[in-house]
C-alpha cells in the first residue's frame, strides 16, 4: 500500500518550503488566473484577481537554467521545456491565486535585489553574477522556498507525459532510464482537460 | 410484491458487496456517489493527473476538512487542509479509493477481535472486543478471495488465520529476486516471511484480464481490471443484473427520517448545484470512516438533535487509523553481481514479503502485548516524487544546478530502495474523532468534517520495537542508509471507526449487523464499524464485512 505518511504525492500548500503546487478544480473561484503571451513570446503576462505582472520569458529561462541546467550529466531546463510547463501552470484558472502569486513574487523580488546589487535587470548580468544571486537567495527562507517550487515544477516538466507540452520525446524519462508506464494518458486524459472529460460523458 | 429500493451512499470498498449482494437478490439497487465515474479505459500511469492535482479526490479549495492536532504547547490548534495541503480524501469516484489502493490484503486474527479480554484495558485507551469473532468473518473473508480476486501463497508460520479452504484461489504474483533476499535474511533471525496476498488477479477472471505489471499501482488505476476495486470487481458485475443504477456527482448531504425511527429519503446536491430527493426502504451509508460519521451529524432533525443515530453521542467517535510508520534502506547495484544487480533493477514485479512475527510481543513479565505486521514494499515509481525528495541535502539545505542533477542520476540508476511499512493497533481514544466545523463551509455551504488527530503513546512503542526489528533485517541484506519513522501521525487513507458497532447502544451506534441501533433502516458498511483494526491494512476486513452486512439486509428483507 501507499502509505501517505510519506507523502510522495501528497503535498502542503501553505507549508511552501518543502512542498509543491497544491492545485485542483475550483468552480467558483473570485480570481481569473489568465496568462497572456506576446507573439515574440519575450515576455509573459499574468494576471491574478485585479493585478497583473510582466515576466520577461528569458528572466524564466535563465532561472531554470541555472537550478536545472544543460550539463554533462543530462538535459537542463531548457530542453526540457520547463518554461513553457510553469507559464502553462501559472495560465492554469484553478491554480490557488496564493500559490501563482508567491511563484510571480519570487521573480520580482529576485529582481529588486539584483537591481540594488548590480544596477541592472537579472537578465542583463553576467551568467556568474546570474549564479551568485541565485546561491545568494538559496540561502534565505524566501529564496529557498521560492526554488525549491520552481525545481518542483521543473520535475513535473520532466517527466510529465509529452502531450502536457514539455518533456519533448520523453527526453526526461531517457535521461534517467526511466520506464513511464502504460497507458499514457492521451490528449483528453491529461489534466484538466479529463476533469471535463468524465463529469460530462458520466452524468448519470 | 415490489422490490425493496436500498440506496447506497458511496460506491468504494464498504459499498460494493452491498450493491453487488443485493443487486443480485433482487433488490432495487440506487448507488449515490458524490464523484465522477472513471471507466478502465479513463485510467492511464500520468503521474501529474493522478497525484500532483485533484482529479480523483476534491479539490480542498472547493472541500476542505479541518484537521486538528496537538502543538508544540500541547494544545490543540485546527486549521484547514486547504492551507496545510493535509489531504484526507483518498479517491471521490465511482470505485472510491478501492480504486487507487494497492491491494495489499491481509486478513485481521483472531486476537484482533478480543483486544480488551486477550491483553487487558490500556489506560487512556477506549479499546474493546468485538461484538463477533473471526469464526463469523472467516466465510466473508473467503467470499473475498473469490469474488473480488485475492492472489497469494501460504505458508505456514505461528500467527496464520485458519483458514476453510487450503489456498488462495488465485495463484502468486511475480516477485522480484529481493523477495528471496529478504526470505534469507529474515531467516537468519528466525522469522518467517509471508508471501502478501493482493487483491490483484494473477490470472484472467471473467472479463477482468490479469496484472501486466504495470509498475504504477497504489494511486493509479488499473488499466487491466486486475486491481479488485469496487468498480471492477462488484459494481460491474451488478450493472448486469439490470436492477442497479449508480448516479456519480451526488453528493448526499442529509438524510430525512419521518419521526418514526427510519430513514425515508437522501437528498443529494447535483454537480450544476441542483437538489435532488431519493426514496428508499433501506439506506446504506458507505463514504468512507470520517464522511460518514459527517453525514449523520449533518442530518440533524427535531428527533435526533445532535446527528442521526446519534442519541447517544457517539457518532464520530472512536476513529482510528493505522498506526505505525515506515522504515528504508538502500541496496546499490555496484554491490551486487551484474547480474543480480539486472535483477533488482527489473520494475514492475512485486516484493510481496510480509513479517507477521511481532504480532504479538512478550513484555518483561511473561505476558503478552499485541504487536503489528510489515509489508515489504519498493518505493513506488513516481518520478516526479521522488526527485523532489533528493532537492534537500542531510542538513535540510536545498540542493540545485548539476549537485542535483548528478544526485538524480544516481539515484535513478545506481540503486534501489526497499521500504517496510509498519501496521500496529491506533489505540481508540478521546482525542481522535470526527464532528462538525463550526465555521468551514465546503463548496454547497454545507459543514465541514473537523478532525481530531490524537494518538496513544502505546502504539509508538510497539512500532518501535518492530521497526528496529526491520532494521535488522535490512542491515543483513546490506542495505544501506537504513532509518526508521514511527510516528503517531494517521496515515489519512486507513481510516476507520466512528460509529463502532457493539452491543450496548451508550457506547456504540451500530449494532451486530451495521444497523444503527437507533434507525430501523440505516446501515453503515464502510469501516466506520470497527471498533478496533487489527494490525494489518484494513480493506479486506471492510470488504468482508460488507458482504456480512449484505446477508443480514437479505435476510431481513428478502422479498
Ligand atoms: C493510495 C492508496 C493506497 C491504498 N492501499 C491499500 C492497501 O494496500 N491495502 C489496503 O487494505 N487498503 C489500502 N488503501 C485503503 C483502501 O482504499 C480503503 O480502505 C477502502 O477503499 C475504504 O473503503 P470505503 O468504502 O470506506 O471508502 P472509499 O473506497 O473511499 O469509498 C467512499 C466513497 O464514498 C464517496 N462519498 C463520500 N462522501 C459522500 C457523500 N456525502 N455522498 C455520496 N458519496 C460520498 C466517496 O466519493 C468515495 O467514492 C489504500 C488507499 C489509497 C488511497
Ligand atoms: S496492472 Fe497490476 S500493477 Fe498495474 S495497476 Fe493493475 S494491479 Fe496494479
Amino acid at each position: 500500500m501507499q502509505n501517505k505518511t510519506e507523502s510522495d504525492w501528497h503535498f502542503s500548500r501553505r507549508k511552501f518550503i518543502k512542498g509543491a503546487l497544491t492545485i485542483g478544480l475550483m468552480s467558483q473561484i473570485p480570481f481569473a488566473v489568465s496568462c497572456v503571451q506576446t507573439t515574440e513570446l519575450d515576455e509573459v503576462l499574468i494576471k491574478i484577481g485585479d493585478k497583473t505582472y510582466t515576466i520577461e520569458l528569458k528572466f524564466i529561462q535563465d532561472v531554470q537554467n541555472i537550478i536545472f541546467p544543460e550539463d554533462e550529466f543530462g538535459p537542463g531546463a531548457s530542453q526540457l521545456k520547463s518554461d513553457s510547463y510553469l507559464i502553462w501552470v501559472l495560465k492554469d484558472d484553478r491554480i490557488d491565486p496564493w500559490d501563482g502569486t508567491q511563484i510571480i513574487k519570487g521573480f520580482s523580488r529576485l529582481n529588486n535585489r539584483c537591481k540594488k546589487q548590480y544596477k541592472k535587470k537579472f537578465i542583463d548580468i553576467t551568467k556568474a553574477q546570474q549564479e551568485e544571486l541565485i546561491a545568494q537567495i538559496s540561502l534565505m527562507d524566501w529564496g529557498q522556498s521560492w526554488l525549491s517550487k520552481l525545481l518542483t515544477l521543473i520535475f513535473e516538466s520532466m517527466f510529465a507525459n509529452p502531450n502536457y507540452g514539455s518533456n519533448p520525446d520523453g527526453i526526461g524519462w531517457k535521461w534517467l532510464n526511466h520506464n513511464a508506464g502504460f497507458p499514457q494518458p492521451t490528449e483528453q486524459q491529461i489534466y484538466p482537460t479529463i476533469l471535463n472529460t468524465i463529469q460530462h460523458n458520466k452524468k448519470s | 410484491m415490489a422490490k425493496k429500493i436500498a440506496c447506497v451512499i458511496g460506491s468504494g470498498a464498504g459499498a460494493g458487496p452491498i450493491i453487488y449482494e443485493l443487486s443480485k437478490a433482487g433488490f432495487q439497487v440506487i448507488v449515490l456517489e458524490k464523484g465522477p465515474w472513471f471507466e478502465t479505459k479513463d485510467f492511464s500511469k500520468d503521474e501529474i493527473a493522478l497525484t500532483r492535482r485533484s482529479v480523483v479526490t476534491p479539490n480542498l479549495m472547493d472541500e476542505p476538512q479541518v484537521l486538528e492536532k496537538k502543538d508544540h504547547k500541547n494544545q490543540w490548534v485546527a486549521k484547514s487542509n486547504f492551507d496545510t495541503g493535509n489531504d484526507f480524501w483518498n479517491g471521490s469516484c465511482v470505485g472510491g479509493s478501492s480504486n487507487f489502493m494497492s491491494g495489499y490484503f491481509h486478513r485481521m486474527k483472531e486476537m484482533d477481535f478480543k483486544l480488551l479480554s486477550k491483553y487487558g484495558p490500556i489506560e487512556g485507551s477506549n479499546v474493546v472486543d468485538w461484538p463477533i469473532d473471526y469464526n463469523d468473518m472467516e466465510p466473508y473473508f473467503d467470499k473475498v478471495e473469490k469474488i473480488v480476486g485475492v492472489s497469494g501463497r501460504l505458508v505456514n508460520h505461528k500467527y496464520q488465520e485458519p483458514r476453510s479452504q487450503p489456498k488462495f484461489p488465485f495463484p502468486p504474483l511475480a516477485e522480484n529476486i529481493v523477495s528471496e533476499w529478504i526470505d534469507k535474511a529474515a531467516g537468519e533471525l528466525g522469522y518467517t516471511m509471508i508471501p502478501v496476498p493482493r487483491a490483484i488477479l494473477s490470472q484472467a477472471s471473467e472479463k477482468r484480464m490479469p496484472c501486466y505489471y504495470s509498475n504504477y499501482c497504489g494511486s493509479y488505476g488499473c488499466s487491466s481490471d486486475a486491481k479488485g476495486s469496487s468498480r471492477a470487481a462488484l459494481i460491474n458485475i451488478a450493472l448486469e443484473t439490470g436492477n442497479c443504477k449508480v448516479t456519480p456527482n451526488a453528493k448526499v448531504f442529509h438524510l430525512k427520517t419521518n419521526g418514526k425511527g427510519k430513514v425515508v429519503e437522501a437528498h443529494y446536491h447535483d454537480i450544476d448545484g441542483g437538489n435532488h430527493v431519493i426514496k428508499a426502504d433501506i439506506f446504506v451509508v458507505a463514504a468512507q470512516a470520517i464522511e460518514s460519521s459527517r453525514l449523520l451529524l449533518m442530518s440533524k432533525n427535531e428527533d435526533f438533535p445532535n446527528g442521526l443515530a446519534n442519541n447517544n453521542g457517539q457518532v464520530g467517535k472512536n476513529l482510528i487509523f493505522s498506526a505505525g510508520g515506515i522504515g528504508s534502506g538502500y541496496l546499490h547495484y555496484k554491490d551486487l553481481t551484474d547480474n543480480d544487480a539486472k535483477k533488482l533493477s527489473i520494475p514492475g514485479v512485486f516484493v510481496n514479503r510480509g513479517l507477521h512475527h511481532f504480532y504479538e510481543i512478550p513484555q518483561e513479565d511473561g505476558t503478552m502485548t499485541k504487536g503489528g505486521s510489515v509489508d515489504f514494499l519498493f518505493e513506488h515509481a513516481n518520478p516526479i516524487g521522488r526527485s523532489i525528495r533528493r532537492k534537500w541535502n542531510a542538513d535540510g539545505d536545498l540542493v540545485y544546478g548539476s549537485a542535483l542533477k548528478k544526485k538524480i542520476y544516481h539515484y535513478f540508476n545506481d540503486l534501489r530502495r526497499l521500504k517496510f511499512e509498519i501496521f500496529v493497533d491506533w489505540q481508540p481514544n478521546d482525542d481522535c474523532f470526527v464532528s462538525l466545523d463550526p465555521e468551514v463551509k465546503d463548496k454547497w455551504g454545507d459543514p465541514v468534517a473537523r478532525i481530531r488527530l490524537g494518538h496513544h503513546k502505546h502504539d509508538l512503542k510497539v512500532g518501535e520495537y518492530i521497526a528496529e526489528k526491520c532494521e535488522e533485517i535490512l542491515e543483513i541484506m546490506g542495505a544501506k542508509n537504513i532509518s526508521s519513522n514511527i510516528n503517531g501521525s494517521a496515515p489519512s487513507n486507513l481510516q476507520a471507526g466512528g460509529c463502532r458497532f457493539g452491543k450496548d447502544p451508550k457506547n456504540s451506534v451500530l449494532d451486530i449487523n451495521c444497523k444503527a441501533h437507533e434507525v430501523d433502516n440505516l446501515y453503515v458498511s464502510d469501516g466506520s464499524f470497527m471498533p478496533t483494526g487489527g494490525s494489518v491494512t484494513y480493506t479486506w476486513t471492510i470488504y468482508a464485512n460488507a458482504f456480512r452486512v449484505a446477508d443480514a439486509i437479505i435476510k431481513r428483507f428478502n422479498i
